[in-house]
């Protein structure tokens, strides 16, 4: 079951814990991991963790899911400790993973639960304190993260050895100073949503703006891979745009963790959000390399020169290429792949940005069967393994509702229907969209498939 | 050249560098020469030891004007989107030659503004800022193109006029100028090129990265944190800035702006880093190289040098046509 596979979890910090604010939150808030809450979600079926309450009691053992001090429901901070029998046996997978598992058995050992040979608890404790940082502004922030990923490195040392933690991608030392290869975006489970938005075209002279969004309302959850259906004309492109903070809205906000998009600068929201428009037409010709390379660089100052791109952009490159796939395709110029190549390559440069909110305007279009459905499965798989939130524009109904674990139709600048794909394949929320030009087959284990009539 | 093509480029700047200074009509021996140039007061140089000292500055400018003119058409090239962009497209060039002209054929009335270098500086830079207000307040997309060739245009015409205009025996020196003037007295124009020069590469070298996401598509780079905008007005701004200040120093010496990115980029690929940091050094040894055919050959029994912009085109044209049917194969 997933990546990790824990024996046994704990989450602790239901409702009636809000208030209590304790110790080790405020330790670690904004270290928070939305793959805890995902695990948890899968793991025991718990509902609306990360932005709501959750809670089970169980075996002590290993830790739990903490409340922020905030006391806010959607600052709940939640924290899972994977306690595995063969040591480091199922560590593998991608850096992130890893690291999450330093620091959540860090967290264990600040409530006294057993861990693995760390032994630099008390050192991050004394010097991270992320959560008056975090509220100070980007370059305070940038040196607490990382201050605290030195000190995590250090323990993941500890934790599987010099030689098993070198080994894995990602970690780089370079003259004896240990650092992850990039902090990841540490905070909590975010939301990112759009509140009555209101967009219009600029009219040409004499005509009436068009409206393309009137009131829409939207929300895109981590871990999930959300769709955005509509006919032609509906405003989901103009939504997806809006989201990814490349249209401003003429009334309405968009809200990312709660707070306007415009809050964050352009540099920071690039390392949060990872968008990918319909079509990518590079002027000149890109190896794959250096169109990767473009993702990576959103979380690099990068020096005056730079002969070659460092090791750790490197190894960051391969991560992304390795995620989708297409390793053996670094050394290729982008002009001579295929289309379906092509965009999973695209894909690999916006995941190299270590996004957690995915926008990706019709993914699939141009791409045959088998690979529309391999890459679907591949979105599907980010959220669920990785935590991402997706959301797809997608102009096919059955790849859409197949993968999907939420659609959202836009029709006539609004929001018509939203839910799962199973409760809106119907006849009562197709009808108005397309009349009686289409048909529903029932599909056992799977909502109707569509079809043209 | 495919491994490593940043240190061939640095060489090949280099040589050209030290080696075109020994090249010419007159052949120079060169440790007397230099001893010479140190060793003695200025007044017992032999011949040769004064055809050097002379040589030096013409090689540095073209040195210089060269490796500008590259990195400006690499940086026009990727912000206009167009390979077939040069640092003249928004008419730098011949605003230039229009204030040039202006003081050569018309002394007096250029008197205010003493030099033709400073008067085509000026008039450059003039119309620079006018491309981009221009640009600015258009709604069209292609607005700055447009504008671009349009002042092109209008100042080809002012430029023609000029020529009508003037004294006929001064025709042949504003011809001149116009196929290149790389043929100065002392080191006094490549030095005040200089600190142009220095500001106008700081200006896009600083930005290389955000470069490297506006070619690859400027939507995309809105999304990756560069204000694509910001970024196309600001080194447009330091392209044009080059190219004006190159101008005004070595006249409007086509070709090498549009041919030089082409040959660097299908050795370095589309980091703008390398791109620049190669295009200023091809473009170094190129100039330098085509000034020193020109001050050596010797055509239809004319002792006198061909004018440098002359070889410019003659060498650069054959070779982009080479550089295009091999990247199709």
């Amino acid at each position: 079951m997933g990546l990790l596979n824990p024996r046994c979890i704990v989450a602790r910090g239901d409702e009636a814990d809000l208030g209590k604010g304790s110790q080790i939150a405020s330790i670690f808030a904004g270290h928070g991991h939305h793959l805890s809450a995902l695990l948890l979600r899968r793991a025991y079926g718990l509902k609306n963790i990360g932005r709501g309450a959750a809670g089970r009691d169980g075996d002590q053992d290993i830790a739990l899911a903490h409340v922020g001090p905030n006391l806010t429901l959607k600052h709940l901070i939640c924290w899972i400790v994977v306690h595995q029998s063969g040591k480091g046996a199922r560590i593998h997978g991608q850096g992130m993973d890893i690291e999450r598992l330093a620091l959540s058995q860090i967290a264990a050992h600040q409530l006294g639960s057993p861990v693995l040979g760390i032994g630099s608890a008390t050192a991050i404790a004394n010097q991270v304190h992320p959560t008056t940082a975090l509220e100070r502004g980007d370059g305070q922030r940038g040196g607490v993260i990382d201050r605290a990923n030195k000190v995590l490195t250090e323990s993941l040392i500890g934790f599987l050895g010099l030689e098993k933690a070198l080994t894995h991608k990602g970690i780089g030392v370079r003259g004896g100073d240990v650092g992850l290869h990039r902090p990841p975006v540490y905070d909590a489970a975010m939301e990112l949503r759009a509140d009555a938005l209101q967009l219009a075209y600029p009219a040409s002279a004499g005509q009436v703006k068009r409206a393309v969004l009137s009131g829409v309302d939207f929300q895109l959850d981590l871990g999930r891979f959300q769709a955005l259906a509509g006919p032609n004309g509906a405003g989901k492109s103009t939504l997806m745009r809006a989201l990814a903070g490349l249209h401003q809205p003429d009334s309405g906000r968009v809200l990312l963790d709660g707070e306007p998009l415009e809050a964050r600068s352009m540099a920071e929201r690039a390392r949060i959000i990872g968008y990918l428009p319909q079509e990518v037409q590079p002027h000149f010709h890109f190896s794959v390399r250096d169109c990767v390379l473009l993702g990576v660089r959103v979380h690099e100052q990068s020096p005056w020169f730079e002969n070659e791109p460092s090791a750790k952009a490197i190894a960051a490159i391969d991560r992304a290429l390795d995620l989708v796939d297409a390793l053996d395709l670094r050394e290729r110029q982008l002009h001579e792949l295929s289309g379906g190549e092509r965009r999973r390559v695209l894909l690999a440069s916006v995941l190299a940005q270590e996004p957690r909110f995915l926008l990706l305007d019709e993914p699939a279009a141009m791409l045959d069967l088998s690979h529309q459905a391999a890459l679907f499965a591949l979105l599907k798989r980010l959220a669920q393994e990785q935590g991402l939130g997706v959301l797809c524009v997608s102009h096919d109904w059955n790849l859409a509702s197949t993968f999907a674990d939420h659609l959202t139709i836009l029709h006539e600048a609004g929001v018509h229907a939203s839910g799962s794909p199973a409760e809106l394949m119907t006849a009562e929320v197709l009808t108005p969209l397309f009349g009686d030009s289409y048909t529903l087959l029932p599909r056992p284990g799977h909502p109707p498939v569509l079809l043209p009539q | 050249m495919k491994r490593r093509p940043l240190t061939w480029a640095a060489l090949l700047a280099l040589a050209s560098l030290v080696l075109a200074p020994l090249v010419g009509t007159v052949s120079i021996d060169l440790g007397t020469a230099l001893r010479e140039l140190f060793a003695s007061p200025s007044a017992e140089w032999s011949a040769e030891t004064r055809i050097l000292s002379l040589r030096l500055p013409r090689v540095l400018l073209a040195w210089l004007g060269g490796g500008g003119l590259a990195v400006a058409g690499a940086a026009m090239q990727t912000l206009l989107r167009n390979g077939l962009a040069t640092p003249y497209t928004l008419g730098v060039s011949s605003a230039g030659t229009f204030g040039a002209f202006l003081c050569l054929a018309f002394p007096t009335m250029g008197a205010f503004l003493i030099l033709p270098r400073l008067a085509a500086l000026v008039c450059a830079l003039g119309v620079t800022f006018l491309v981009l207000a221009v640009a600015r307040r258009s709604p069209r997309p292609d607005g700055l193109i447009l504008a671009g060739v349009t002042l092109n245009f209008l100042f080809g015409a002012a430029v023609m006029l000029v020529r009508y205009l003037a004294d006929p025996y001064q025709l042949a020196g504003l011809d001149r100028w116009l196929m290149g003037a790389l043929d100065v007295v002392g080191f006094e124009v490549p030095l005040s090129l200089l600190p142009w020069l220095a500001v106008g590469l700081f200006l896009l070298l600083r930005r290389a990265t955000a470069f490297d996401q506006y070619a690859f598509d400027p939507g995309l780079a809105a999304a990756r944190g560069v204000d694509a905008q910001a970024l196309r007005r600001d080194g447009l701004f330091a392209a044009s800035l080059l190219a004006a200040a190159i101008v005004a120093s070595c006249g409007p010496i086509g070709f090498i702006g549009l041919l030089i990115p082409h040959a660097v980029r299908a050795g370095t690929g589309m980091r703008h880093q390398r791109l620049f940091v190669g295009s200023f050094l091809l473009g170094a040894a190129f100039l330098t190289t085509a000034d020193a055919l020109a001050r050596s050959l010797a055509l239809f029994g004319r002792s006198s040098e061909i004018p440098v912009g002359i070889v410019t085109a003659l060498v650069g044209g054959p070779f982009f046509l080479w550089l295009l049917l091999r990247r199709a194969r």
